[in-house]
Formats: structure tokens, sequence, C-alpha cells
């Protein structure tokens, strides 16, 4: 029992092409020349060697048969855990005295695909490759179309990669390119609400400007008519009245007085108010009230002072 | 004879250098544009404070529309000619061209300014009764011969 090659087969309900496929760099060492072999897939993770096919028998079944796709038989019979391991030799025969097979390297672990050296073929049940080798002890494979399942990838010229790699590579700019507009959109989003909250908050802030202008035109309005508080003086009227109880003569500096700074002038607004005494005072008055402040003059008077927001010793 | 290997290919290393780069330039632009526009999106400084200004600005108002309007000058005026002939001391009326920088006030109400003057503690005494009943600003004063000198400027409507 055995998959017919290079002619269309049922598999899993796809009509295929098995090819003819090698294992292993070594494999293609002894190939004929203007052969060109293409990578159908990778080293496995079991550590199984690459597998590539042919590339003019590639080209050759695209034109027998446009459409189909082709797969390699070491591929088909791995993907589908086929391939029995345990010998140095693994034979899968394709007619009555011919095959294919696989050689492992007697030396390694014969259980790990990573000890498979290349394939070849046989013919006359001779390995060519192989003089000498007896193939009695050969595991011989025997597997038939029925319940195999496609490998993920089929094989791929270099111009069909090429196209396919392409294909990507623009599909990949395309969504490159998507994802910049879409963060550019995004900005533009954020931007465009940021900007209308903005715009609320300044319109909301005019309007408040508005109101606040309003009530000031309304406050200005007010205080042409009103007074928030009446004007009263009756703290310093009560202590001047104070000291002149006490010193009748008591009077305003004049410009020239001792110890009267220059240019002072009385004012009820002032802070600082400033008296003289009259000469030879018996009393300083600072005894007789806290909230003044006196200074002896050498003509006998005092200059005396309190401060109109000072409350100390207020009566 | 020549081999045609196939790179290996998983789901980000497939992207170029260049997608990497377009992707993050155009976030690396959005981001700085956003900072750009959003340094042109200042608020006013009086933002935050306004809400407080109006509050208090409408306190204001409200206080002082409760207060009643002041009496015309003419009115106070004429109260303080009798209290000067009540209490016995002289007042002067000053001129408007004597207001203007003396000092005296100067406001949104109309107001008359002029001299009062009389004994001291006579003036002291009337002064603070005076004051209790209309409204009347006292600015520079001089206390002289036991004479008291005041400046003062009646404000009303």
């Amino acid at each position: 029992m055995s998959i017919p090659l290079g002619v269309p087969v049922e598999i899993d309900g796809q009509d295929v092409i098995i090819a003819r496929d090698v294992i292993g760099t070594e494999a293609l060492g002894h190939t004929r020349e203007n052969q060109v072999f293409t990578e159908v897939e990778g080293i496995g993770e079991d550590g199984r060697p690459p597998i590539f096919i042919d590339e003019n028998e590639l080209g050759r079944l695209r034109n027998a048969y446009p459409g189909v796709p082709v797969y390699g038989l070491w591929q088909l019979l791995f993907a589908n855990d086929k391939v029995t391991l345990g010998e140095e030799l693994i034979i899968y025969p394709t007619g009555q005295n011919s095959g294919i097979y696989l050689r492992l390297n007697p030396n390694a672990d014969l259980y790990s695909p990573a000890s498979i050296l290349d394939s070849s073929e046989y013919k006359d049940n001779y390995i060519a490759d192989l003089p000498g080798q007896p193939m009695d002890k050969a595991i011989r494979l025997s597997v038939g179309t029925a319940g195999l399942s496609l490998p993920e990838t089929p094989a791929y010229t270099r111009h069909e990669k090429y196209e396919k790699d392409r294909q990507i590579t623009q599909r990949r700019w395309v969504i490159v390119g998507g994802i910049c507009v879409a963060v550019m959109l995004t900005a533009a989003a954020i931007n465009y609400a940021l900007f209308s909250i903005h715009t609320m908050k300044l319109k909301a802030f005019q309007s408040k400007q508005l109101e606040l202008q309003t009530l000031a035109t309304r406050m200005a309005e007010l205080e042409r008519t009103r007074l928030m508080v009446h004007p009263n003086d009756s703290l310093v009227l009560d202590r001047i009245r104070d000291l002149v109880d006490y010193d009748p003569g008591l009077r305003s500096p004049t410009t020239g007085d001792f110890g009267v700074p220059e240019g002072l002038s009385t004012n009820f607004t002032n802070e600082l108010q400033m008296f003289v005494t009259s000469p030879n005072i018996s009393t300083d008055l600072a005894t007789v009230y806290p909230w003044a402040k006196t200074a002896k003059t050498p003509h006998g008077t005092y200059v005396l002072s309190f401060d109109r927001y000072s409350e100390e010793g207020s009566q | 004879m020549s081999i045609y290997k196939r790179g290996k290919t998983s789901a980000f290393s497939g992207y170029s250098k260049f997608m990497l780069m377009a992707v993050a330039i155009t976030i690396a632009a959005s981001i700085k544009v956003t900072f750009m526009l959003d340094g042109g999106r200042k608020l006013p400084p009086e933002y935050e404070s306004i809400d407080q200004e109006i509050k208090q600005a409408g306190l204001d108002v409200a206080e002082l529309s409760a207060l009643p309007e002041l009496p015309t000058v003419v009115t106070s005026w004429g109260k303080l000619e009798n209290s000067s002939k009540t209490y016995g001391f002289q007042i002067r009326p000053y001129g408007q061209t004597d207001v203007a920088d003396s000092g005296l006030y100067a406001g949104p109400l109309k107001s008359w300014s002029g001299i009062a003057f009389g004994p001291t503690a006579l003036m002291l005494a009337a002064t603070k009764e005076i004051q209790k009943q209309i409204p009347v600003f006292l600015y520079e004063y001089r206390i002289e011969g036991e004479q008291l000198f005041i400046n003062f400027s009646i404000v009303g409507t």
C-alpha cells in the first residue's frame, strides 16, 4: 500500500498532489545539476532536518495540474506521524523493487528524528549511494491515503513564495497604515475633545466674566447712593479729648518743632496722630494713657503720638 | 544547484524596522502635536478664582442694596449748619476748585466740603455727635491756640 506520487489524489477530502521530496541538507548533495530545491518545511521542533522539494518538479506539476496544491511525501508522512523510527534505514516502497528511504546516524539515538541524516531513493532493491547496505533490517513503512490529514502549508515555488511574501508584506503595510491612521484619528478625536472642553470652559468663563461685570456695574451704581461703612472717627476724637482734658494747651505740631518729622500733616486719615504738649507740663501723659507715646524736648514740651488703629488701652 | 531557503516568520518578526518605525513616528508625532495644541489651550489665570469673586461681589451687592440710600448733601449740610449754631462753631464751605487734589473726599458719592472750627473741647464733642447723625468724612486738622480746625466732606446723593 502506497500513495501515488505526481498525480492528483484525494486526501482529507481535498484533491492534492504528493510529490517526491528530500530531507536534510545532506540530501541536496546527491542531486543532479540544474536542480533547484525549495524548502517546504524548516527544522521540526523535534529536531527533524528541513524538508526540500525540487522546484523543476514542482513547476512541472503546476503546469500539468494548475491550482492543485502540492505536498511533499515525507512532509505528509511526518505531519501524520507515520514515520516509525528505530533503525538506521527506514524504507517507504513506491513500487515492487523501488522506493525511497531515510538514513539515520547509526552512532546516534535511532529513535530521534534529529538523527536523520538524509533521504534518497533506491531501485531494484539496491541503494546506489550506500553500496553494501543490507536492506532486510530496515523498517518498512506502508501508508495509504485513507485517514491522512494535510500538512499546514503546501509547497511553493520560489516565485510563488516571493509573491506570497510580497502580498504578506503588502498586507502588513496595510495593517501598519491602518494602525497609523487609527493613531492619528485617535489623536484627532482626543484633540477635538480637549478643544471642545476648552471652548466650553472658556465660554463659561466669559459668561462668568459678564456676570462679574454686571455685578461690578450694579455695585458702582449702589456706591453712588449708599455707603457700606459710615465714617466714624470717635476713637481719635475721644483720645484727643482725653489729652485736651489733661492739657488744654495741647496743639498740633508745626514745621520746625523739635522732634517732629519735617512736612508732617495732621489728618484723621493718618495712622499716626501727633501733638505737642504745653511746655513744663507736670505729668508725662504716657503714664496716664497707655496708648500714648511721648518724647520730652529741651523746650520742656513732650511730642506725643498714638496709633489710630491701636486698640491698646482704649476706653 | 541552488537552495532557496525561506526565513522563519512569526507574528511580530515579520514586521520590518520601517513598519515599526512608521507606527512609532506616528504615535510620537500624535503625542507631540497633542501637547503642542494643549499648550495653546490655556485658561485665563482668573479662571479658578472667578467663582469666588462672583460670590463675593454678589454678597457685597446684596449687603449694600440692603442699606438705605444716603440723604441728599443739601439736607445733610442743612443739619450741619443747624448743629454749628447749636454748638457754637463756625463752618465755611470750600469752592469746587479748592477740593481738587486737596485730600478731601473724591469718590462716587456727591460731596460738599468745607472747614469747621471752634474751641477744641467743644469741637471734639460736637464732631463726634454730628458724625453719628450725618455721613461726614474728616481729613486734615490743626489744634492751634486752643482752637480746632477740621477739613471735612459731607457725602450724600
